[in-house]
């Protein structure tokens, strides 16, 4: 298995993940995370593995990079092959997508830095790795993520709110 | 000290705090009203987050979901269950015809039923193997063995997964010696109690079938709740702690080893609450428990989080082990949650 196989497997469903809740289009992720890798592959050495996809993957958003097909298509079989041996999500019912749209309007509300440490933290990333990721110092990640916290459950809340009131209102 | 500011709490929480400043932080918090009502705070906030980003997941398809919420069936109604009783009733009728012919057939017949070769008859005769080895332990007097069981359990928690090789080795040695024993099952309701956690989901249908076929009067509600004691004792509860928007419960894993499981309740508004009793009662919030980060920081604070599909509460499973044990655990505790559900 080569060394970029090895980083696919490890890390490409949390990237995905990372980028579908950022992007939410998961076709649109799955294209950034093998842009990603393909980056990777160009590396000659890579420090913190974690800490640096994420932050490609992150640059790689910005500026909506240019792509290198033929390797995209090997990585493509790749994430078929994983595809498959992951399930298949539970069917959506409405109040969850209606919860889920909530949900991203809250997050697109944030700060991009503040977003994007949330999301990096959701995945599992240390405080240092979130630092290196989005060029913090890593003293001010515990003040941008609480600051991401309150600032996500609050407006989340307002939406929630928002809604229950044009509910109440529709069905007076 | 001085108080922390919001950004050090979350830290704190998150395990990214080095062992020296966390220990600071725990004895202020543990005399600061006002940081301790933070700390809780801040808990809801973390919980809550997790459980929106998560939300992100759900991408709707093509077509618009009008469909009802998954209806979760009764014990009974499962198809293990189903299957279960389907082998029990061709087992059972036709012991009884044997018997009216003649009695040294019985043996045969059943082993001959009992080793069907489909896939329903090899998971069945697993669970039954599994709990034969038990029942074989625990022999004779029953209803006395379940009666003294919190006595007998392991000290140190078991926490062998569904999936650990030392019980499928176990489940596999016993297979043979399960298809005979089966026999015994039918006239004897296992001493469920003593089942390991492992086998509970099949167990449970095992149990039902024992009670069907040979006591009808068996009180199904105590048994289940036998083995729901018998499933949180291998997860030994250290401490809980509930706010209205969260509980959360210490589960002593193994000696010295700790995890904290948050269950952040679906609403998020709760987690403002919170902050508003807390304010106004901060008496209350001085009594708050010291935080379970830096209970041991051998290995790093790993964190999972899911959401429960049917009550949409959120759990974030925190503890300095690796990802693999994070998960048993979290099965563990969703059969738990599962088996005191069907209790209410």
């Amino acid at each position: 298995m080569t060394d970029v196989e090895r980083l696919f497997r490890t890390y490409n469903a949390a990237l995905v993940r990372y980028l579908t809740r950022r992007l939410g289009d998961r076709d649109w992720a799955e294209e950034v995370a093998q842009e990603t890798f393909v980056r990777a592959l160009r590396q000659e050495s890579i420090t913190n593995e974690r800490a640096w996809l994420f932050a490609v993957a992150t640059n790689l958003v910005r500026d909506e990079a240019r792509k290198d097909a033929r390797r995209r298509r090997h990585l493509a079989l790749l994430a078929e092959q994983e595809r498959d041996s992951v399930s298949e999500p539970e069917p959506t019912t409405l109040e969850r997508a209606q919860e889920a749209a909530l949900a991203r309007k809250a997050v697109d509300g944030l700060a991009e830095r503040d977003r994007l440490a949330l999301l990096m933290r959701e995945e599992g990333l240390d405080y240092a790795e979130i630092a290196e990721a989005l060029e913090l110092s890593p003293g001010s990640v515990g003040t941008t993520l609480s600051r991401a916290r309150r600032r996500l459950v609050e407006s989340y809340e307002a939406l929630q709110q928002g809604r229950d009131e044009r509910e109440k209102n529709a069905a007076s | 000290m001085q108080h922390p500011d919001e950004g050090t709490i979350h830290a704190w929480l998150d395990g990214a705090l080095s062992t020296e400043e966390s220990g600071t932080l725990e004895t202020h918090v543990a005399t600061c009203a006002e940081c301790a009502a933070t700390v809780a705070e801040a808990r809801g906030l973390i919980a809550a987050s997790s459980r929106i980003v998560s939300a992100l997941d759900i991408v709707p398809g093509g077509v618009i979901p009008l469909q009802a919420p998954p209806v979760r069936l009764a014990w009974y109604s499962t198809t293990q269950f189903r299957a279960a009783a389907a082998v029990l009733f061709v087992a059972g009728a036709s012991m009884i015809l044997m018997q009216g012919r003649d009695g040294g057939g019985v043996e045969d017949l059943s082993q001959r039923v009992m080793s069907t070769p489909s896939p329903v008859a090899t998971e069945t005769s697993q669970a039954q193997s599994a709990d034969a080895a038990d029942e074989r332990a625990s022999m004779p007097a029953e209803s006395d063995a379940r009666a003294a069981e919190p006595a007998r359990l392991p000290s140190r928690p078991q926490v062998a997964g569904p999936g650990s090789p030392e019980m499928r080795a176990q489940a596999q040695r016993e297979t043979a010696d399960g298809a005979a024993n089966a026999a015994t099952t039918l006239q004897a309701p296992a001493p469920v109690a003593a089942m390991p956690v492992a086998a509970m989901p099949l167990a449970k249908a095992a149990e039902g079938r024992a009670a069907g076929a040979t006591a009808p009067a068996l009180d199904n509600v105590a048994v289940t709740g036998a083995a729901a004691e018998s499933d949180m004792a291998s997860l030994r509860v250290a401490h809980r702690d509930s706010t209205p928007s969260t509980r959360t419960t210490l589960f002593v894993v193994d000696p010295g080893v700790t995890v904290s499981l948050t269950e952040s309740f679906a609403s998020v508004r709760a987690a403002t609450r919170a902050r508003q009793l807390l304010d106004a009662a901060p008496s209350a919030a001085a009594a708050a428990p010291p935080p379970p980060v830096n209970q041991n920081r051998a290995s790093p604070l790993l964190s999972i989080s899911w959401t429960d599909p049917l009550t949409r509460n959120v759990f974030t499973l925190s503890g300095p082990l690796p990802r693999e044990r994070l998960e048993e655990l979290r099965k563990q505790i969703e059969a738990r949650e599962r088996i005191l559900r069907s209790k209410e």
